[in-house]
């Protein structure tokens, strides 16, 4: 194995769980998350020099991963099983705990959300990203980010009512 | 709920997820495909010239075109392409280029985005296409003002039938395709192209004066000769290459049959990197085992493996070029002519820089 090449397989290593969850997360599919990761590192180890200059260069490949995630939506999207919030999760069972319901509703308005607006949301409260940090991996503007934001909690709240937005 | 809440949903949602082991060997292959198509920038300016548009999305990079000054290319002297350009790389290391060979510094503008032809190697300034001669001097192909702007890459190609090349300019906001004679300095023919920025402008093949250019929307065919455009492919569909008739395509079949002097193209699905050759005959896709296009048996070249971990490309002159591993000790490269298959050794190889590279036969 070449000296780039061995960088690269400990990057793929390091990140690819992380990366994985990222990638369900947003196509909402497993196979499919499992192929644009595929197709996102490859892209990685034919730009690895640019990748391994990049100041950030786990920044750099999950901007690739979700480029290559939001990309594929354009047909995916309508191939997949989208969860509707009035459908029992599966698993869910009636339980006492209120919270544990909630969080499944939560989860499948999540999973029901236009894409670009989930992975904000995942960006925002799974990645921990700052807006300027969510404008960068997506490409787009900090306004868009907000916009989006905003439509995202919207159409939560109407799942969770007492969902409260937080300032970043 | 709050906030807080969604965070902890999506932590045991996601952290709940069975992650599927990953193949990094897969993507590697995967990658190797990719790195040959894509531009591949040696040189420090280049790079940060890249790095500055990655940063900037579309951003102009600031352009000394109007002055096609060509004084940073040292003359290298007469350089022979009568056996083909016969270019290949260890990236950032040292180049070969028609039997010579050459710190990469200096000549870390050629790529394997440059186009390799008859009459020297293609290549892009700043926007502005120029020409590596057989003399071993650069000259511009495009003079005035032209534009260099991020993410406008629709590379050159070149004629396997006449001396054309077939590329793509930026002026303000129009974008002109250009057919040039490289043995007499002539445009034959050019066009406008009316593409937007033309971010996803890509000149995929060009053949018998035929060019076939590829927009966000659909795969046109411009003959230069009428200057009529015909619509070839739609957006699931890759023209991969174009050579005496036949037709490589990728994803779904070319929406409409493509004639070219009455005679309709023969349609081959192949991979999106595979290569034909000049007559049309074989398809080159990563082995020394060529596949037919017409129910002819393969042609199988000398050198090479027919599965494994070589390189190979089109070289200018229609010969195929090959570097074959040899046990870890690095590559063995070998031009094979088309159609006996039979090799020349050129000469070893042994990459410090990453994978070799041809240089100017992208595939």
């Amino acid at each position: 194995m070449q000296p780039s090449e061995q960088e690269f397989a400990e990057l793929f290593s390091a990140s690819w769980a992380r990366l994985f969850r990222l990638a369900f997360a947003v196509s909402g599919d497993r196979a499919a998350a499992e192929d644009d990761l595929q197709n996102a590192f490859a892209k990685v180890y034919a730009q690895w020099g640019r990748v391994h200059r990049a100041d950030h260069p786990e920044a750099y490949v999950r901007r690739m991963v979700l480029n290559e995630v939001l990309g594929g939506r354009r047909t995916g999207f309508l191939k997949r099983e989208r969860p509707h919030a009035q459908v029992e999760p599966p698993g869910a069972v009636a339980s006492p705990e209120r919270s544990v319901v909630d969080r499944d509703a939560i989860w499948a308005a999540v999973r029901a959300l236009p894409a670009r607006q989930r992975a904000v949301v995942v960006l925002r409260y799974y990645e921990d990203l700052s807006e300027a940090e969510i404008a960068d991996a997506l490409g787009c503007s900090r306004g868009t980010v907000k916009s989006q934001a905003s439509a995202a909690i919207a159409a939560l709240r109407r799942t969770a009512p007492d969902l409260v937005r937080e300032e970043p | 709920m709050t906030e807080l809440d969604l965070r902890e949903t999506l932590e045991r949602q996601l952290g709940g997820v069975d992650v599927p082991p990953g193949d990094p060997l897969l993507a590697i292959a995967r990658g190797r495909r990719r790195r040959v198509r894509r531009r591949v920038l040696t040189g420090t300016a280049a790079a940060l010239a890249l790095a500055g548009v990655a940063a900037a999305g579309v951003t102009l990079i600031p352009s000394e075109s109007d002055d096609p000054t060509t004084a940073r290319y040292a003359s290298l002297g007469p350089l022979d392409f009568s056996q083909g350009a016969r270019a290949y790389a260890d990236p950032g290391h040292e180049l070969h280029l028609a039997g010579r060979t050459f710190p990469a510094k200096d000549l870390d503008y050629l790529d394997t985005d440059a186009t390799a032809t008859s009459y020297g190697v293609v290549f892009f300034d700043r926007g502005r296409p120029m020409l590596l001669g057989a003399d071993g001097e650069v000259r511009a192909l495009v003079d005035g003002p032209v534009e260099a702007m991020g993410g406008f890459h629709p590379t050159a190609k070149a004629d396997s039938v006449n001396p054309w090349v077939a590329y793509a300019t930026r002026r303000g906001t129009t974008t002109t395709l250009t057919v040039h004679d490289l043995a007499t300095g002539t445009d034959v023919a050019s066009t406008t192209v009316d593409c937007g920025r033309c971010e996803d402008l890509v000149i995929d093949a060009f053949d018998d004066g035929v060019a076939y250019v590829r927009t966000d929307e659909r795969t046109w065919a411009w003959f230069s000769a009428t200057g009529v455009w015909q619509d070839a492919a739609g957006p699931k569909s890759r023209i991969v290459d174009v050579r005496n008739g036949v037709v490589l395509y990728d994803g779904l079949p070319p929406s409409s049959t493509i004639a070219v002097d009455g005679h309709p193209l023969n349609e081959i699905k192949a991979p999106v990197d595979a290569q034909l050759t000049f007559d049309g005959r074989y398809v080159l896709d990563w082995s020394s085992r060529l596949r037919s296009t017409d129910g002819s048996p393969d042609l199988v070249l000398q050198q090479g493996p027919e599965k494994g971990n070589g390189f190979w490309a089109i070289d200018s002159d229609g010969s195929v070029l090959v570097a074959a591993p040899m046990g870890g000790q690095g590559y063995e490269v070998y031009d094979c002519a088309v159609p006996s298959g039979a090799c020349d050794e050129l000469g070893p190889l042994d990459p410090k820089g990453g994978d070799p590279e041809f240089i100017g036969v992208d595939m």
